[in-house]
């Protein structure tokens, strides 16, 4: 059974008389462990594409299952519970909390979860260690680098431990090197973990790390290269 | 990461935005609180009052004079069934041009006035008897503001009246009152011979007040008969608009306070609109957001509120002194009761302020706000 199956996904925006398809019969599987990524151009479907996989947005039809349940028959306050225990959400721009520590921004979505002050702690410390901010744990977003505040929405993302971690366009707003470095973490947790990671990027060089390209045009799949077996085992 | 710490790290966020909310918020409570303050204390002056005064007033019906009911009255009007007592009472008011406070005069039989007081104890010298002429006991305030004590005299018209005694300290209207023999008010005011202001009924332990009103009526209908005193019910209704008037001063300021808080909390999850969005994405259900921006607004007012308490405090304080050289009544009650009004006030005008804001964020949609710029 697939982790994500998509099927005949069409997702269509309407503002007064204008009809725009930003998805378009859109079907595709995807494995849990797989290390994946969404290329196209802008405007072809890749972040809405996202949204409807992250359960953000519903198609107009079609059928999204996450390991095997239709999401776009599930109320809201499932579809939340669904992205707080099984989806993590790693950003262009970060989307850091700026009032709140490396460690609170983490805490957060702990915090989401349900758990207790000291696990929160615990736990967020312990992910900032894996992504390599163990000494950073006190600092503010506006006090780190752009690959640091990169590096704390992934522990941030990986903090209830789920299944799937979304990444929109996570090198856009970084340099070659440091956006190299954070595609490596990201293979890192994939490959230590068995995260599942799909990575919405316009960037060739990003798509090329991954094990699976699927490319969009006019909201249609184009092209699709390249399938690995997942691999597996631990949890971060 | 607790929901309350999230929230009070966020309203650090625009530090001094923040700063001058909580400013208006406590300039609207501490208005609130001294508004309520004197309410209560004016309150608790009137109660005071009436419990001193008698049940029922019959005095001579249509007449503007102040002291146009024969005193021989009290005798007849004690001989109706349910009565207990009835005694002619004259009240007049003192004004010396060059002090501050008024003094209400009540000219009454000493000996009654002994029975039915006979609770309040002398702070100095003694209580009047049937045996004083031109003689006056003095509330606690009446003898401080017109600097009297034990052997001074009070000049009334042509007359003098010897302080014999001054009364302890109640926090009532007693303070303001000068009690004096009723045949030295009568002789000092022109007319007043055998005249009384009112007849002054005290009705008997179980009997009703309205069947002796009634009865008063009908065996003397040139008498009417009123409710404790009958000055105190124009009183009464003048303290009623006085409420009003002070219940619209407080509405106002309370309106603009919660005008203030809304913006700033409207404004500051505009500005984190894209915020809100990412929380939704972590996982956070609509009620999450929308309380988070509840209880920043209700924290945001309740922080307003408790500055505002002080400020309403001091301010009552201030108000206090005021009237209390003036008057010489105590009318300001800053209680318990006023303080956990006015934090209650400031809770509510935080939620009503935040009720909008929150809804807003809670209905948004999560794709729409995380492409807010």
């Amino acid at each position: 059974m697939a982790l994500i199956e998509l099927r005949n996904v069409t997702k269509i925006y309407e503002s007064g008389v204008t009809r725009v398809k930003a998805l378009d019969n859109v079907s595709f599987d995807v494995e849990k462990g797989e290390f994946m990524s969404i290329m196209g151009p802008s405007g072809s479907g890749k972040t809405t594409l996202l949204n409807v996989i992250g359960c953000l947005d519903k198609p107009t039809s079609g059928e999204v299952k996450i390991s095997d349940r239709d999401v776009t028959r599930m109320p809201p306050a499932v579809l939340d519970e669904l992205r707080l225990r099984k989806i993590g959400f790693v950003f262009q721009m970060f989307n850091l909390i700026p009032t709140l520590t490396a460690l609170e921004n983490v805490e957060l979505s702990l915090s989401l979860a349900g758990l207790s002050d000291s696990e929160q702690r615990d736990r967020a410390g312990k992910l900032l260690e894996l992504v390599g901010l163990g000494t950073r744990l006190n600092h503010r977003p506006s006090q780190l680098s752009a690959g640091e505040k990169q590096r704390v929405a992934m522990a941030r993302a990986l903090a209830n431990d789920p299944e799937l971690v979304l990444a929109d366009e996570p090198t856009g707003n970084l340099d070659t090197k440091i956006g190299s470095e954070i595609v490596d973490l990201m293979r890192g947790l994939n490959r230590k973990f068995n995260k599942t990671f799909i990575i919405v990027t316009h960037n060739e060089e990003v798509a090329r790390a991954t094990d699976r390209i699927i490319q969009l045009k006019d909201g249609r799949v184009v092209k699709e290269e390249g399938r690995k077996k997942p691999n597996s085992i631990s949890s971060p | 990461m607790r929901l309350l710490t999230f929230a009070l790290k966020n309203l650090g966020r625009r530090k001094i935005r923040t700063g001058l909310t909580i400013v208006g918020i406590a300039i609207a409570i501490a208005a609130a609180f001294v508004l309520l303050s004197v309410n209560e204390g004016a309150g608790e002056v009137l109660t005071g009052a009436k419990e001193l005064g008698p049940d029922i007033e019959a005095k001579l019906k249509g007449t503007q004079v102040a002291y146009a009911t024969d005193e021989n009255y009290a005798e007849v009007l004690e001989q109706i069934e349910g009565v207990r007592k009835a005694t002619p009472v004259i009240m007049w008011e003192y004004w010396h041009p060059e002090k501050p406070g008024f003094i209400i005069l009540i000219g009454m039989i000493p000996s009654d006035s002994q029975e039915i007081y006979a609770e309040i104890d002398v702070e100095e010298g003694r209580r009047l008897n049937d045996s004083d002429n031109f003689k006056i006991e003095l509330g606690y305030q009446a003898a401080r503001l017109n600097g009297l004590s034990v052997g001074d005299s009070l000049e009334f018209g042509i007359e003098n009246f010897e302080v014999v005694g001054v009364l302890e300290k109640t926090g009532s209207i007693v303070d303001i009152i000068g009690v004096m023999p009723l045949w030295s008010l009568q002789s000092s005011l022109p007319g007043a011979e055998n005249k009384a202001t009112g007849i002054w009924i005290w009705v008997e332990e179980g009997a009703s007040t309205k069947e002796v009103m009634e009865a008063i009526e009908d065996n003397y209908p040139e008498l009417s008969a009123m409710e404790g005193i009958a000055v105190l019910e124009y009183t009464e209704e003048f303290m009623k608009f006085g409420d009003a008037i002070r219940l619209i001063i407080m509405g106002v300021a309370l309106l603009i306070g919660t005008l203030a808080a809304m913006n700033t909390v409207t404004m500051s999850t505009f500005e984190r609109t894209r915020e809100f969005g990412t929380i939704r994405s972590l996982g956070a259900s609509k009620g999450y957001v929308f309380k988070l921006v509840l209880i920043e607004s209700v924290m945001l007012c309740t922080i307003g509120g408790l500055f505002g308490c002080a400020l309403g405090y001091a301010g009552s304080v201030a108000v206090e002194r005021v009237i209390l050289g003036v008057v010489g009544m105590d009318v300001v009650a800053a209680t318990l009761k006023v303080l956990l009004i006015s934090i209650a006030i400031a809770i509510v005008v935080g939620l009503i302020a935040g009720f909008y804001p929150a809804r807003r964020v809670s209905k948004q949609q999560i794709v729409e706000a995380l492409r807010y710029e």
